[in-house]
């Protein structure tokens, strides 16, 4: 239970249930057709890997390494539960009368978007896990439409159609190499921001 | 100064100003994104980024006002003899230049761009007071960011900032509203420019408007992030509450497509400007820049007409959705490329042609779909006729496969007959007489089908 207020888990739950239900229910008002635009299912679900961010380091990274635990391993759990947590999350809402988006869609996206975060945290140290998701908003939202190229579908595979392979691609490959990242240790030692 | 210079190196200033303006300049340079075909266009088209940039102006704000906490030297800053303002202050300056600037700079890279184009620049003070609006805009995300930041001292604010405004942004697009009679939108910075319509203008009441609301919130959220108690805090609120119940009343009201609401024709952009010489060939003022480029291939399209009863015999830059003027005067589009060029400009001719052939009445309301398409292979051929451009890309509208067939036996024809059928069709199509299949495809479909 330490380990887990220690790394904000439960702040971080409520955050990405408080803005998950707060945009299903918004859409449930505002709109009459039963699935939420892709442009913000995607960003619910960037939002929502952002919470994870924020759970993927304590106070101080190098405080960590001290401990003798399997750190790749409770690492590589913790990105699977935050996994299985998310997809369950959006999933749900394929049982109400306003979804995210077909199984699949949520599932790529999902995937996609918490291995850029791991991969993030990899790469700029956990504080700025949150750097990845969000930049990759950014171009989802002024670039993103349906596109024939296949480099197009995999840079903004967020907002793609379920049935994108290129998309599809790109989701599971940054997935593994953001896992792979985040167990092999963060470098950048924490900067207190 | 000493302070300002330190904070522009260890902020997040810096950082955030070289992120916008990458950002922007890659917008900008790259990809052909934006087209316009004049500075006032340019500056509005700019206004379109702020979706993007204006959330990530305000989380490195967000991100900022952490730094100070998580530190734990607020308390011990407190206790210092210069006031909070002056303390505040080399931050949030740091933040709004570096911000700001970004933006400017991206408008500049877009001005030089077009100015090394034919594009007359046509710089007006609309053009320029959104431009304003645009970089004041900036500034407010920045200091909002740091009020909030300053709020909820959390992790997760500043990316949840971030991706909370694009939700807001995207929404707005998505949805008209809440309000009927005024434009909420507008209460953000970010504005579509109508897509490739240069001769609109954002009036400067508004920008007057927007300026005034964007100022004021800037100034409670620099209030707030000053505050130590809830009562400053609350009073720090005030001018911007103020502000939003005065600017709100004044909106414009939201059109039922959207984002254009803003905007107005402008007068002088679509004042004609006219050619030298014989026959006379018109543009707007604003693309008055492109006329030379323009020009011969109008002259080659009213000469292909030559033969053709009552033909044209002058022409006239038309709006995309409003046809020629009278049926002397044959009306063209201008279709912009990247950054004030024109787009193909080795299609104009044909292009124009295409479209003074076009049938002037839409078909009787019982037409078939066979009617439909073989009105359009009878355009098609009689457009494709006066160029002899076969191979001219025709685009998903064109998908007939008998044309190739169709028009091999046009040409078939001896020169005379073949004169005297796209005459008829041209009477019949542009005075709404006859029949156009009957017309033209008579004889050809006989072959064909």
């Amino acid at each position: 239970m330490l380990h887990l207020r220690a790394r904000h888990v439960p702040q971080a739950l409520a955050v990405a249930f408080a803005a998950t239900t707060a945009m299903w229910l918004g859409w449930l008002v505002f709109s009459t057709g039963e699935q939420i635009g892709e442009r913000i299912s995607a960003l619910s679900i960037a939002l929502a890997c952002v919470a994870v961010a924020g759970t993927l380091a304590g106070y101080d990274e190098s405080l960590d390494e001290t401990g003798a635990r399997p750190w790749p391993r409770v690492r590589a759990l913790h990105l699977l539960i935050a996994f299985a947590l998310l997809s369950g999350l959006f999933a749900i809402s394929l049982l109400t009368p306003m979804r995210f988006g077909p199984l699949g869609f949520l599932i790529r996206d999902v995937a996609g978007a918490l291995g850029l975060t791991a991969l993030t945290a990899g790469a700029l140290g956990s504080q700025r896990a949150w750097f990845g998701p969000v930049v990759l908003s950014a171009v989802n939202l002024f670039w993103g439409a349906p596109d024939d190229r296949p480099m197009l579908q995999a840079l903004t595979f967020m907002i793609q159609p379920a049935d994108s392979i290129a998309a599809g691609v790109a989701a599971a490959g940054l997935a593994v190499i953001g896992t792979l990242a985040y167990m092999r240790r963060p470098r950048r030692p924490a900067t207190g921001l | 100064m000493r302070a300002l210079r330190i904070e522009l190196r260890r902020s997040v200033a810096l950082g955030i100003g070289l992120a916008l303006l990458a950002f922007g300049a890659f917008t900008i340079l790259a990809g052909g994104y934006f087209r316009y075909g004049g500075w006032a266009a340019l500056s509005y088209t700019l206004r379109d980024s702020l979706l993007i940039l204006w959330p990530l102006a305000a989380g490195a704000g967000a991100w900022q006002a952490r730094r100070e906490q998580s530190r734990g030297v607020a308390e011990l800053m407190t206790t210092s003899a210069r006031p909070a303002a002056a303390q505040l202050a080399p931050v949030a300056i740091a933040l709004a230049v570096t911000v700001s600037l970004a933006y400017l700079l991206t408008l500049l890279a877009g001005s030089v761009r077009l100015w090394l184009s034919p594009a007359q620049p046509y710089l007006t003070l609309p053009g320029l007071a959104a431009a304003g609006v645009g970089a004041l805009s900036l500034i407010t995300a920045a200091w909002t960011g740091l009020a909030v930041g300053r709020a909820v001292p959390s992790r997760f604010t500043a990316p949840g900032l971030t991706l909370i405004t694009f939700m807001i942004g995207a929404a707005l697009q998505e949805f008209d509203l809440l309000s009927n009679t005024h434009d909420p939108g507008l209460l953000l910075a970010t504005i579509s420019a109508p897509y490739q319509q240069d001769w609109v203008q954002l009036p400067l009441s508004l920008s007057a408007l927007q300026a005034f609301w964007l100022t004021a919130l800037a100034f409670s959220a620099f209030c707030f992030t000053l505050a130590r108690h809830r009562r400053g805090r609350a009073l720090a609120v005030v001018p911007a509450t103020l502000a939003l119940m005065v600017t709100f009343p004044l909106l414009p009201a939201p059109t039922p497509d959207g984002w254009d609401t803003a905007f107005r024709e402008d007068p002088e952009a679509m004042r004609p400007v006219c050619a030298e010489g014989e026959p006379r060939v018109c543009v707007m003022r604003v693309h008055s820049g492109l006329l030379e480029d323009l020009t011969p291939p109008i002259r080659q399209a009213l000469k292909a007409m030559e033969t053709l009863p009552s033909a044209p015999t002058a022409a006239t830059e038309v709006r995309a959705e409003s046809g020629s003027p009278d049926r002397q005067t044959l009306g063209f589009e201008i279709v912009l490329g990247a950054a004030g060029r024109l787009e193909e400009p080795g299609l104009i001719t044909f292009e124009t042609l295409r479209e003074a052939m076009a049938p002037a009445c839409e078909p009787p309301s019982d037409a078939s779909f066979e009617d439909y398409s073989d009105r359009s292979l009878a355009w098609d051929l009689a457009g494709t006729w006066l160029t002899d451009q076969v191979d001219a890309p025709r685009g998903e509208n064109w998908p007939d496969e008998r044309f190739a067939d169709a028009y091999a036996a046009l040409t078939a024809l001896p020169p005379q007959q073949q004169a005297e059928q796209i005459a008829t069709y041209y009477r019949n199509a542009t005075g709404c007489t006859g029949d156009l299949r009957a017309d033209l495809l008579a004889d050809v479909t006989g072959t064909v089908s």
